[in-house]
């Protein structure tokens, strides 16, 4: 962790370390170049659906499927990645996230809108809660069906739920976004 | 006795139903699926000529109810029933239920499948015939005494196996005569411990097996044929997951004696229609009757790449009451055939089943590869059935080639949304002991890791890191980024001159 944070503190403009399989690189984009680790590669890349590139590194090509928003920490993006149908995790740092994270840290925004997401992949069976709806910490807001079993989910903070993207009856996968909730503090 | 089917209900879901349609379709027949409620909009549904609601959601209310099933045959006025394989294909009331409806079901009789489908049954009649078995004890040991003999009979290694078994408990492995009556002991009071239940079977243990299977159809007039052994040794949870043929091991001869067993064997049991018997095969090439699979296996489009027929062509001109149209010497079988079952589980997690939207959903194409596929971009993978996805099976002159197509196909397929065993298959298919044909039942649990199957290349990581760069620079804005990036007026073959020239 410390050496994550020296790593850091020493990022330039523009430069990002992009973690993977345990082992980080320092990235920069040069013109229509990318630089990674030192060694500069024309590339060109492509986003012809959402999520789905097509990249040419050099010479070569490849197509990525990247998955925006998943799984990152306090103060790196986390992006899913698949090549070659094998998936892995990527974490990406640069100076903004680190500013995004300072700022979170210092709690500078007054108030919050937390996001809950399914735990697990299941099929949503029942909805508890309506758009302006007031509610208390641990009230119930929707029902998930998975592996057979009813899951509640609960809120974990109080507020006023400002969005349902739930729908009745449609499954629903792991970290999909179900309701929004404003808290005021 | 001579029918010719006009409509054929499938009572089954997923890819089989669909590969079923596919030939009624070319062969001229009205197809009928049936779905429960999860499957209202999936493909084998909308493929299907007609579609009815089994009204409920988990298999027994659905696919395994068979009022329903049968309710529904009748006022469609289908001629015949296929049952795909699990679900009730291997049900014997089922085949005679469907039978006094007055229907024709797609597979053996009600009684072929009692005298087949029952393991000590079929054990049993394999001995009486003279086809070999596993040799041990056809009940309980009953003493130390009769433990002793036994073992010097059938040679070691033996295994003692408790009678209530299951997740190896109460059962040893044992290599000599000194360590047998200790191992006997431990096993007995393991048994008692975990069952209530300390009786203690013996049978000799086959080290290191393959598992290889026969393929036979047999008429309603008496010709039975066999069109060639699978090998079905790459298992996860005692389950096949790569198939193909012929295997690396089996010689001419081989292949004779097993096609002889297994032809044999069904007609004993007055067996007509499609049907599969399998076996184990040790080190010395010595075989042992397994069991009969009464129904169309998963694995069935390795045989038909290689023989070019179709099984559930044959199938249904079996029922239809035709002649197996060739002789035994006309089966031809060219190059090799390679299967890829896809599950929608996590090989990195025990293979436990993994469940989700198809977010992404791309099949392989291109030449000698088939896909036998249930699923399109947009499905739900529920718990409620069998995670299979898709089969990818593909074809070459030689084994080699095969796996070389496999390889190249198994890189095309995207999936996202769920975990699938589509990186597990790559690292078997890419595996030296693989691709020299040296491996039995155990080579998940002797070379399988996650580790190993999730090895980063060094250009893989390189496009993973470009990726990963770009997304993080450009996603707060992509669609703007992409439309940009369209728009570039450098062409590919300008960019791939200059750094050419580099």
């Amino acid at each position: 962790m410390e050496s994550k944070k020296r790593s850091l503190a020493s990022l330039k403009t523009g430069e990002m370390n992009v973690e993977v399989g345990g082992h980080a690189s320092r990235i920069s984009f040069s013109g229509s170049d990318i630089v990674i680790d030192g060694t500069r590669y024309p590339c060109e890349f492509r986003e012809y659906e959402a999520g789905l590139l097509s990249i040419r590194l050099d010479t070569r090509f490849s197509n990525v499927y990247i998955e925006r928003g998943t799984n990152g920490s306090e103060h790196a993006a986390g992006f899913s990645c698949q090549i070659n149908g094998k998936t892995y995790s990527v974490l990406v740092d640069d100076a903004r996230s680190r500013m995004r994270a300072l700022l979170l840290n210092a709690n500078i925004r007054s108030d919050t809108t937390v996001r809950v997401s399914a735990p697990m992949p299941g099929l949503v069976t029942k909805i508890e809660v309506t758009v302006g709806d007031v509610i208390v910490v641990g009230q119930g807001l929707l029902i998930l069906e998975a592996m057979k079993m009813e899951n509640e989910i609960r809120a974990t903070i109080s507020g006023v739920i400002t969005k349902i993207n739930a729908t009745l009856g449609k499954p629903v996968e792991k970290g999909e976004l179900l309701v929004e909730i404003q808290s005021h503090q | 006795m001579k029918t010719l089917f006009k409509k054929l209900l499938i009572a089954n879901r997923g890819e089989i139903a669909i590969r079923v349609m596919r030939t009624c379709r070319e062969m001229g027949i009205r197809t009928v699926a049936v779905y429960s409620e999860p499957d209202e909009s999936a493909m084998h549904v909308r493929y299907a000529d007609e579609a009815y609601s089994l009204e409920g959601s988990k298999a027994s209310d659905t696919y395994l109810n068979q009022q329903k099933i049968l309710a529904i045959a009748n006022r469609v006025k289908a001629d015949a029933i296929h049952p795909g394989y699990g679900f009730l294909s291997e049900n014997p009331e089922f085949a005679e239920s469907v039978a006094s409806a007055g229907l024709n079901f797609v597979g053996p009789s009600g009684s072929s499948i009692r005298a087949l489908g029952d393991k000590t049954a079929a054990r049993t009649r394999a001995q009486e015939l003279g086809i070999p078995t596993v040799p041990g004890t056809e009940h309980p040991l009953l003493s130390e005494h009769e433990a002793i003999e036994t073992a010097a009979r059938i040679g070691y290694p033996v295994l003692l196996k408790a009678a209530a078994g299951g997740g190896g408990k109460g059962m040893r492995i044992v290599g000599a005569e000194t360590d047998l009556l200790s191992a006997l002991r431990a096993a007995r009071s393991e048994a008692e411990g975990a069952f209530g239940d300390g009786r203690v079977y013996m049978e000799k243990y086959v080290e290191s097996p393959r598992h290889i299977e026969m393929q036979v159809v047999a008429d309603g007039y008496g010709k039975a044929l066999y069109l060639g052994e699978r090998e079905c040794s790459i298992q996860r949870r005692h389950q096949k997951v790569i198939e193909e043929t012929p295997s690396p091991v089996v010689d001419e001869p081989l292949r004779q004696n097993l096609g002889e067993a297994a032809i044999k064997l069904i007609r004993s049991a007055g067996y007509v229609n499609a049907g599969t018997v399998e076996f184990l095969v040790d080190r010395a090439m010595n075989f042992y009757f397994l069991e009969v699979n009464t129904r169309l296996q998963v694995e069935h489009p390795v045989t038909e790449f290689v023989t070019g027929l179709d099984l559930v062509q044959e199938q249904i001109l079996i029922a239809q009451g035709e002649r197996l149209s060739r002789e035994q010497g006309e089966v031809r079988r060219i190059g090799h055939a390679l299967e890829c079952r896809i599950y929608a589980e996590d090989p990195a997690e025990g293979f436990f089943p993994s469940t989700g939207v198809l977010k992404r959903y791309r099949l392989p194409e291109g030449p000698r590869v088939r896909v036998d596929n249930g699923f399109r971009e947009g499905d739900a993978v529920s718990s409620f059935y069998d995670p299979m996805l898709a089969k990818v099976v593909t074809w070459g002159a030689t084994r080699a080639e095969s796996i070389a197509v496999m390889n190249r196909a198994l890189s095309e397929f995207l999936v996202v949304g769920v975990q699938t065993t589509i990186p597990f298959c790559q690292f078997v298919v890419n595996h030296s002991a693989f691709q020299h044909g040296d491996f039995s039942t155990d080579f998940v649990k002797q070379q399988f890791s996650p580790e190993l199957m999730n090895r980063l290349q060094d250009d893989e990581r390189l496009f993973l890191l470009a990726a990963s760069a770009w997304l993080h620079q450009n996603g707060a804005t992509h669609s703007t980024q992409h439309a940009e990036t369209e728009r570039l007026p450098r062409s590919k073959w300008k960019a791939k001159n200059e750094a050419s020239h580099r």
